[in-house]
């Protein structure tokens, strides 16, 4: 077990119950290192999760407090813990592209639009992996599935030039970032940020998924090749298939004001001005 | 006198995935020929010397099995 996980988790949960070659573990230690990098303790964040892979390991392995929402729906119970909690307490939800960008993606933008103090990271594995590896939202067009045997015929939330990013910016997210969970220094560097905002970050982590994605979508469980691929996705320039990159979208932290903190602020003005009449 | 570094890997922990070795560089690790408790043929640290310290294999591996650590750091030799 390395410094992370004798820090942070449980070590009855390590190593996790995700196959080998799974990337889940990459976006897990990333953002663990950023919360060490912000000098944040177990007493500091209250982790939570929706459904799928992405909540199949990270709540109950946090040794903080943690809840799991049913699916789509942990964004919701993650207000009313913000307007609960006091504002120094980091709430970091680890959620999946069939979470985040589907099932709960009108909670996901609530949130946005309130500038609620979270840090979301999505967990994207191209699909609904743990159930057998059907289509998403986030499946690159033309990808054989589980369900699309014959190819996915759906425009994603990525396809066509369309970016889910321009959508929750537009809603009022104050800080958006993506990567692969293949790449370093960098990815980490975003989750500080986006920690240390203190309205809506989201932070896009797309991982490899072996056993489905890899073995149906591109026809190899071969870890270099789909370390190959997970790097041409990510590649500067023009290319054919699906193209990612890799960074800070959008940096609005501080422009505007975080929901939880203005309505105490507001709370405490109506307070006095009622007992002043 | 460059730093030196020693590479951990817990092979009881490793899923035998290869991150490490496809991130490395330097070509620290290799294949194992054990195989763990788990059913995995780990990978091991076969050229520890040749480490750079970038901590790529570190930030990539997803299973919390290994570990990155300034040995020596820089300074004059003798």
């Amino acid at each position: 077990m390395d410094h992370l996980a004798e820090k942070y988790l449980h070590p009855r949960k390590i190593p996790s119950t995700a196959c080998s070659g799974c990337g889940l573990g990459q976006v897990h230690k990333k953002v663990l290192l950023a919360i060490e990098e912000s000098g944040l303790g177990l007493d500091d964040v209250v982790w939570g999760t929706g459904i799928g892979c992405a909540g199949r390991q990270t709540f109950h392995t946090w040794r903080g407090d943690n809840f799991a929402g049913t699916h789509g729906r942990v964004y919701a119970l993650a207000t009313g813990l913000r307007v609960a909690l006091p504002p120094e307490k980091k709430i970091v939800l680890t959620v999946g592209d069939g979470d985040a960008f589907g099932i709960g993606l009108l909670h996901l933008l609530h949130c946005a639009r309130r500038n609620l103090g979270i840090t979301v990271v999505v967990a994207d594995n191209f699909g609904y992996q743990s159930t057998g590896g059907q289509f998403g939202y986030t499946t690159p067009p033309g990808m054989v599935t589980d369900s699309s045997p014959y190819g996915n015929r759906e425009p994603g939330w990525f396809s066509e030039g369309s970016d889910i990013f321009a959508i929750l910016k537009d809603a009022g997210a104050t800080f958006l970032a993506r990567h692969s969970s293949f790449d370093g220094e960098e990815a980490v560097k975003s989750l500080v940020l986006a920690l240390a905002n203190p309205g809506f970050s989201l932070v896009h982590i797309i991982y490899p998924c072996v056993t489905h994605f890899g073995a149906v979508s591109l026809k190899t469980r071969d870890r270099e090749e789909i370390y190959r691929w997970f790097a041409g996705i990510f590649a500067e320039g023009e290319h054919p298939g699906p193209h990612f990159q890799s960074g800070i979208y959008h940096d609005a932290r501080g422009k505007r004001p975080e929901f939880a903190s203005a309505l105490r602020e507001w709370t405490k003005e109506f307070g006095r001005e009622a007992g002043r009449a | 006198m460059a730093p030196t570094y020693t590479v951990e890997i817990d092979s009881e922990g490793c899923k035998g995935c290869g991150y490490c070795h496809l991130a490395c560089p330097a070509g620290v690790f290799s294949l194992g020929e054990k195989t763990n408790r788990r059913g995995y043929r780990a990978y091991q640290v076969a050229q520890p010397e040749k480490c750079r310290g970038c901590r790529k294999c570190f930030l990539v591996c997803p299973d919390f099995c290994l570990e990155v650590k300034v040995a020596q750091r820089e300074g004059r030799a003798g």
